[in-house]
């Protein structure tokens, strides 16, 4: 009796595994080891035009929902009171320090990026990463919609396995999946593991940096909620610094 | 309900993902050596896996896998397929012990290319200790089911545990158990992954 119990559930435990693989496989788009739709997505979305004029994206939504400070060209019913928390300081950021070299720019630190804009945007990912892949085409948005405002993105590419550091894979990867923005060479994984606190790193990982070299947004994973914050908060950082 | 079940469909979504393969394949290799316990191996693997997992996120546990504790993670991790291969049954304190330990490491080794779901676990485990560590163990189902399923297998189809009984999967398991523990001890676990990644991708 207990046996053929034991024996039921255990079919059971099994038939469910395999259904739920099965289901989650059939499920799951393949982006596979070549370009995603973030990497096809286009990189021209026109600077001087209201946020409104570009594609439908969730960062759109985001920047609609929940920023004061959008350049709207329709009218925005007025029902906001309070103004949002201020963004807080999460600490200073690092420098980016032992890279092997740059990519997709003429700097040579993150000193000099930053020289050059207000934000900028910090992202730990590595191109075999399916779920860095995932973020690139937010990234893509961010970069087209901010890059004319004192905004750049820099990947820091922070190879998980051996060919992943090789250069030459890192660049034709880069081309197949659009990443036009600043690439930092971290082929050591130094900068992955003093930037990202205890014992372990994550990909991907973004942070954001405001001008006086303090983080104020930090989050791991491919969320699109959290490029949809990361969104948003830059564009709050704009406005910050504007006023 | 919803997020438990997204959680765990984003575990078994990246089953066969690289960056889980540094956790996977020493615990299928650890429950094909635990040929009387393997279920229990299986369950303690993946708590034990989970745990350090979040701990780590959470900001409790603080040691690198670098250095030395690598070198020593080596050793244990050879001790937890001897303890597995001698367990003498389910309730055994071997086989307990492998599992947890064995998954512990797991947990301390793996890092993840982070998913929706499971950078919410990661980004909230500090602040959010108890829903996300249950949350982690929800993932880690997912991720490690494999092992749930080999464990498994043999009460629901016999033949099925009639084959994994022979001595050729046992010694298979202690082979990858094995080479897990040396590579492991050399600073080259990552890179052996990454070889047969490469290898089974073409590039």
């Amino acid at each position: 009796m207990k046996s053929s119990v034991s024996r039921s559930v255990a079919a059971g435990v099994l038939l469910v595994g395999v259904a739920l693989i099965v289901w989650t496989a059939v499920d799951e788009p393949d982006d596979g080891l070549g370009v995603t739709e973030a990497a096809n997505a286009p990189t021209t979305t026109p600077q001087a035009e209201p946020i409104e004029a570009s594609p439908t994206t969730a960062a759109v939504e985001a920047t609609t929902l929940e920023t004061a400070t959008t350049t709207t060209s329709a009218p925005v019913p007025t029902t906001t009171t309070e103004a949002p928390e201020p963004i807080p300081a999460l600490g200073t950021a690092l420098t980016l320090s032992k890279l092997d070299g740059w990519l997709n720019t003429d700097a040579t630190s993150l000193e000099e990026i930053r020289a050059d804009n207000e934000i900028t945007v910090v992202q730990f990912w590595t191109f075999g990463c399916r779920n860095c892949k995932k973020t690139l085409d937010a990234l893509a948005q961010l970069h087209a919609d901010f890059r004319n405002r004192g905004v750049e993105v820099v990947g820091v590419h922070s190879p998980e396995f051996g060919y992943e550091a090789n250069v030459d894979n890192i660049i034709e990867a880069a081309a197949e999946l659009g990443v036009v923005w600043p690439i930092a060479l971290d082929t050591t994984k130094y900068n992955f593991h003093v930037w990202q606190e205890g014992p372990t790193g994550y990909w991907p990982r973004v942070y954001v940096i405001d001008s006086d070299n303090q983080i104020r947004f930090d989050r791991r994973g491919d969320g699109t909620h959290t490029y949809r914050e990361l969104y948003a908060t830059v564009e709050r950082l704009l406005a910050e610094d504007s006023t | 309900m919803e997020t438990i079940f997204d959680t765990l469909t984003e575990g078994i979504g990246v089953i066969t993902w690289a960056c889980t393969l540094t956790a996977l394949v020493p615990g299928l290799a650890l429950v094909l050596v635990a040929r009387r316990a393997r279920l229990t191996v299986a369950l303690y693997y993946i708590a034990g896996a989970a745990f350090l997992a979040w701990a780590q996120a959470a900001g409790h546990w603080w040691v690198a896998a670098r250095g030395t504790a690598v070198l020593i993670a080596g050793f244990v991790a050879a001790g937890t397929y001897a303890a597995a291969w001698r367990a003498p049954g389910h309730s055994s304190p071997l086989a307990t012990g492998a599992g947890l330990v064995g998954g512990a490491l797991a947990g301390w080794l793996w890092r993840p290319c982070v998913g929706e779901l499971l950078g919410d676990i990661l980004n909230d485990a500090s602040t959010a200790g108890p829903r996300t560590l249950g949350l982690m163990f929800i993932y880690m189902v997912g991720v490690l089911l494999p092992l749930l399923l080999i464990a498994t297998a043999p009460y629901a189809v016999p033949a099925v545990g009639r084959v994994l009984d022979r001595l050729p999967f046992a010694i298979a398991g202690a082979a990858v158990g094995a080479i897990y523990a040396v590579a492991l001890a050399i600073g080259q676990y990552d890179d052996l992954i990454g070889e047969l990644y490469r290898i089974s991708a073409g590039y």
